[in-house]
């Protein structure tokens, strides 16, 4: 899919997968999220960390779901995918903690593409996303409807 | 935060259905949107309030990933404040999964959500022996009383009976 030229929602096909850069996990990075939106110990407290159903200092679900959405992101923007907007995320699940000294990065796949309802300049690819460590396990996957610019306006 | 004396929290059996809740408000700054932005979700229409105007949404707006991160905040604060939350960790858990995460209109800066949350269901899942889950369905409400955002989330609560 690598290629200069724009690609929109008509040159995007079912079943073609992107595969997103990497993100290292620390401390610092772990609790500056967490002072400002998850100030829950396990995210910011090592020994409290070590007590909890984590066993370890971890990323709020939060943060992994922004820093999914940062490494989607690049990829699209890498690809010229003409995204213009955000639709829905019918579900969203979280696998396993993401923890200080972890890499993360995602596989995205084609699962999906429609109409968007009323909308003439658009149409929606939903997107199936698997967020991975380095150890290759699975720590979170969604499923993101994202509307992706028409190079044809049609009618709504 | 080990210095900060958390209330005593509940057991999955002591959390009711039908339960409603309101969080508070918060009102987004242009700075921060862009901050956010920057970080996690470099669309123009989230970093760049001039280039902003040429997109839909006619300036900047916020992400829904920042609403959600923003909720969650909200519900912290507001957990520790009514004796309803967190104690060490042991007591409740993660969230889980989340469904039918939706926005329904534009966020910009100097706009006010309130967030409310509501249990819905406790579904009949055991998780890993001693945890069940507590779903409940989270809203925010805009500045003129508009429905801006949605999502069901289960969150993980330690059972009383093993």
């Amino acid at each position: 899919m690598a290629t200069p030229s724009t690609l929109y929602w008509e040159d995007i096909d079912i079943g073609q997968e992107l595969e997103t850069g990497l993100l290292d996990i620390d401390a610092p990075g772990i609790r500056g999220f967490a002072e400002k939106f998850d100030p829950q110990p396990y995210h910011l407290d090592r020994d409290a960390a070590e007590a909890s159903l984590f066993g370890g200092l971890c990323a709020s679900g939060w943060h992994v779901s922004a820093m999914m959405m940062k490494l989607v992101s690049e990829e699209l923007i890498k690809e010229n995918i003409a995204l213009i907007g955000s639709k829905k995320v019918p579900w969203l699940e979280w696998y396993r903690p993401v923890f200080e000294g972890d890499t993360i990065s995602a596989h995205v796949t084609i699962a999906d593409k429609s109409a968007a309802d009323g909308e003439a300049d658009c149409g929606l690819i939903g997107f199936d996303i698997e967020v991975h460590n380095q150890k290759g396990k699975k720590v979170m996957a969604l499923s993101a409807y994202l509307m992706i610019q028409k190079k044809e306006v049609g009618h709504v | 935060m080990s210095d900060v004396s958390f209330l005593r929290s509940r057991w999955f059996e002591d959390i009711p259905v039908g339960e409603f809740h309101v969080f508070g408000s918060y009102t987004f700054s242009e700075q921060e949107i862009i901050d956010f932005g920057k970080l996690y979700t470099p669309q123009v229409y989230h970093t760049d309030p001039d280039a902003a105007l040429d997109t839909r949404y006619r300036g900047l707006v916020v992400s829904k990933w920042h609403i959600c991160a923003i909720w969650m905040r909200q519900m912290v604060d507001y957990m520790e404040r009514y004796a309803l939350g967190v104690e060490d960790g042991r007591r409740n858990g993660a969230g889980v999964r989340i469904e039918d995460l939706e926005q329904f209109v534009p966020v910009k800066s100097g706009h006010t959500l309130t967030f409310s949350h509501e249990i819905v269901e406790k579904p009949d899942k055991v998780i890993r022996d001693k945890w069940g889950i507590i779903r409940s369905r989270n809203e925010a409400f805009n500045h003129r009383g508009a429905l801006a955002l949605r999502f069901y989330i289960d969150i993980l609560a330690e059972r009383t009976q093993k």
